[in-house]
């Protein structure tokens, strides 16, 4: 890793950067002094690299307890006149609906980004919304850079896109330009310290006697917003926004429109098959107002127009619109014609052979030993299941909680699991929750499972970051409303899957300042939750006990497992010299049952299938010793000078 | 530039350094004064699931290695060696191997077998005869770091002169990327760029 590279004072060097390095290297340069966020893949390393640099370049970072919170920061920072950025996934964007839905009506001296980070095809994520239409509800700029010198030269452009017209701006990212990395050449830091200074256009506007809400008022505001997006192409087009290629005389009369990462492959295509300066292309680095000058000076001349965009058909969908009033003989091909997939994210080959269709140009095959080499693969290739970390804790409070239903409820129970590492425990061979929603949502679809009569025990599994963003509104709601459920608070103690950011229990903030620890147990209390236990989960014995007992509490309950996440606990023993004790298999005492393997699943113990016996991949084994209490036999014991 | 472009795919499980030794790979490129496009595809997993990185150097602007197009695949482990030539090598394009197997859990626990070394690299021979194995783990043991099996392939691919520059910009990054026992780490790499060559200088 290169310490702080994005932080150097170096205009003219090139570097190979994650986009997500490239949008942090854009809020240097151009002087954002507040970032706020909650981590979510495909956005944490956007605040992450801020965070590391934040001290040097004098900027406000922080993680936020959730998106909302951190949209909020961002308002008040830019309400003060500072530059300020939000970021966040795209499913974390809809937790700040309601504020952003209100900042539009308010203006700032100082530009507001609101970040989207959109993962099509849910890499990382449960399902593939496209936030441009989040934009197009809330009327607000949605800029999409398409590599990774757009990603960080577009955060100046959104900022003064943002001040120019007096609106937040989305800049809207995709997994593609997020998690890949190009090269990038930095231009010059500006930083500036602002003196804080409160504006607000809506106070300004704000006419005493017509009050804050209502028909006098409103309506007023929402004219206003409108008038302010009419500016919005002008700008960007200044700003160069917009890239257009007219051949002089087009193959196939065919025009390309692309946005975003699928940019690369329209180029790539084009390049590939020696027609880059022989079809027409617009790149559209502005994709909500839809520019619709920019684009009917493109489209006039071509007979066909191929959208080529990540996401819904966006594009395509304004474009039709607008075709229908300026050229309704134009023919629109896309997602829509079916030449592009509607689901799933774009590639190269995608994008290859729509173009090649359009133009009557070969389509790509694959090799015939490729075809052989792929069939003879198949039958050699296993798939590496998903399945948590040797030594993970929430592996170990799964199973104690299973053996609790087992023992108090007759194995009967229904979980509802929420979003982190812990989310696994759906998986074989745990499969401890039968669904799972969204950030939060495990304890409050506990209560209406409660309220709905199942007699069975109802569990709610939430991790700690999870907790704090959005599980103490659910909770008190089940005290407030007396849902007999049962919340295991799988605590970590980090924000484990997406990369051990620190949360509001760690007791230190983004840049590794010291902060008051909130503690799970004591907002648990304040909630009204007169069962509240906490337990080691390594200690499998109380675990179990734990969970019994709160089983069979009769009220709402909550067990927190509280172990350091073992990742996190390795790397801190590599630091500090720590030997970890390791375990392996007594061969005498392994009767064969397989319950390790086949009911635990630790990662680093495997079974002989010649020898009949399990055996402690010793180079895995983290040491946790929760297989002594998992094997009825107790064949796991400590190695030998361990 | 010579080339118009070199296609690179490495590939391995969570935690054998694959993202950084593409990181690696395509820093040196940007050194070496190319356009480049790095891209890693893995699931949710922390650990143990199976890390695709593309690296594309030259005129390139997709950041993905399209379907049979790599020039290269560098392989971390076996099976996943496979499934990446499988997915992506170009017929005739080289592949760089280590031989050493990481199991899935499926293997593990002793619901699927692991498949037979031959047998892999049979398959892989279907494709191209341009093959190079070696147990890279065991390489950077004798370096004396047995963590940098990535960066032992990176010299392996520097030895073959498949790359488009100087081995010096790969030194330079990994001297810039590699937190700590730097020179362990180059000793690693000296020693796969003599495995890289000699593959391609055989002596009789």
């Amino acid at each position: 890793m290169m310490p702080n590279v994005v932080a150097k004072d170096s205009p003219g060097a090139r570097h190979l950067l994650l986009g997500n390095e490239a949008v942090a290297r854009g809020a240097i340069e151009h002087n954002v002094e507040i970032a706020a966020a909650y981590p979510g893949t495909p956005s944490s390393e956007i605040v992450e690299t801020l965070a590391e640099v934040a001290d040097d370049v004098g900027m406000h970072v922080q993680w936020s307890t959730n998106e909302k919170v951190a949209f909020e920061v961002a308002i008040g920072g830019a309400i003060c006149g500072k530059r300020s950025l939000a970021s966040m996934k795209h499913i974390g964007a809809n937790w700040i609906m309601d504020p952003l839905m209100h900042a539009v009506y308010h203006g700032f001296d100082a530009g507001l980004i609101l970040i989207s980070a959109d993962d099509p095809s849910g890499h990382s994520s449960a399902n593939e919304q496209d936030n441009r239409y989040m934009a197009l509800l809330a009327e607000i700029p949605a800029i999409e850079p398409s590599d990774f010198q757009e990603a960080k030269d577009y955060v100046g452009h959104a900022l003064t896109v943002s001040e120019e017209i007096r609106l937040p701006v989305m800049l809207r990212l995709v997994t593609r330009i997020c998690h890949s990395r190009g090269d990038c050449i930095f231009g010059e830091i500006h930083r500036e310290k602002r003196q804080p200074k409160f504006s607000d256009d809506y106070y300004r506007d704000f006419v005493l006697g017509e009050g804050i809400v209502g028909p006098k008022v409103i309506p007023k505001m929402h004219r206003t917003q409108h008038e302010k997006l009419k500016r919005v192409e002008g700008v960007a087009a200044r700003l160069g926004l917009f890239n257009s290629e007219k051949p002089e005389r087009p193959i196939g009369d065919l025009g390309v429109i692309a946005s975003s990462a699928p940019v690369g492959y329209v180029l790539d295509s084009l390049t590939g098959r020696g027609i880059r300066d022989k079809v027409g292309f617009l790149k559209l680095g502005l994709s909500n107002p839809f520019p619709e000058e920019t684009v009917s000076d493109f489209i006039s001349g071509f007979d066909k127009i191929l959208v080529v965009e990540e996401g819904e058909p966006f594009i395509e969908r304004h474009l039709d619109a607008l075709v229908k009033r300026v050229n309704p003989a134009l023919k629109i091909f896309g997602k829509l014609s079916s030449h592009l997939p509607r689901e799933g994210e774009l590639n190269f080959s995608l994008v290859d052979d729509a173009l090649a269709v359009l133009l009557g140009l070969e389509r790509r095959s694959p090799p015939a030993e490729k075809l052989r080499l792929t069939e003879a693969a198949s039958a050699l290739l296993t798939p590496r299941t998903l399945t948590m970390c040797a030594g993970c804790p929430h592996r170990a409070a799964y199973y104690a909680a299973k053996k609790a239903t087992r023992n108090v409820a007759n194995a009967r129970y229904i979980a509802i699991g929420d979003i982190g590492c812990y989310t696994l425990g759906m998986y074989p061979p745990l499969r401890f929750m039968q669904d799972v929603f969204c950030m939060g949502s495990s304890i409050g679809i506990a209560n209406g499972i409660a309220k709905a009569g199942i007699a069975d025990p109802v569990i709610a599994t939430i991790g700690d970051s999870t907790f704090y963003h959005a599980g103490i509104p659910a909770l008190i709601n089940a005290t407030f409303n007396q849902a007999n459920v049962k919340v295991m608070v799988l605590d970590n103690e980090v924000t484990a899957m997406t990369g051990y950011q620190p949360h509001p229990g760690c007791g230190q903030t983004a840049t590794l300042k010291p902060t008051k620890n909130v503690m799970i147990e004591n907002l648990c209390g304040a909630c009204g939750i007169d069962f509240v236990r906490i337990v080691d989960p390594y200690d499998f014995n109380s675990s179990v006990k734990a969970m019994e007992d709160a089983i069979k509490f009769n009220g709402p309950a909550v067990v927190i497992f509280r172990r350091l996440c073992a990742q996190e606990y390795l790397r801190k023993a590599r630091r500090q010299g720590i030997r970890i004790s390791k375990y392996r298999v007594d061969p005498e005492k392994c009767i064969g049952c397989r319950t390790c393997v086949a009911a635990f699943g630790c990662p680093a113990i495997g079974f002989d299938r010649e020898k009949k016996k399990s055996f402690v991949v010793t180079l895995d084994c983290a040491g946790c010793g929760v297989c002594t209490a998992v094997c009825p036999q107790g064949a796991f014991v400590l190695e030998e000078g361990s | 530039m010579g080339i118009k472009s070199l296609e690179i795919v490495i590939s391995g499980v969570g935690g054998q350094g694959n993202v950084r030794g593409a990181q690696m790979l395509g820093a040196a490129a940007v050194k070496a004064g190319f356009m480049v496009r790095v891209s890693d595809v893995f699931g949710i997993a922390q650990r143990g699931g199976p890390v695709l990185s593309h690296v594309r150097i030259g005129e390139v602007y997709g950041t993905m290695v399209s379907a049979h197009s790599a020039d290269v695949v560098v392989g971390l482990e076996p099976m996943e060696a496979l499934r990446a030539v499988s997915a992506f090598l170009k017929p005739g394009g080289t592949v760089a191997m280590s031989t050493r197997p990481i199991y899935p859990v499926e293997v593990n626990t002793g619901k699927a077998a692991y498949p037979k070394m031959e047998a892999i690299l049979e398959a892989i021979r279907v494709a191209t005869s341009r093959i190079i194995t070696l147990d890279a783990t065991e390489v950077a043991q004798s370096a004396g770091i047995p963590m940098a099996a990535n960066v032992v392939m990176l010299g392996v691919i520097a030895g073959t002169g498949i790359l488009p520059f100087s081995a010096d910009y790969l030194r330079e990054a990994v001297r810039e990327y590699i937190p700590r026992s730097i020179e362990e780490n180059m000793v690693a790499f000296e020693s796969g760029l003599k495995i890289g060559e000699s593959y391609m200088n055989p002596r009789t």
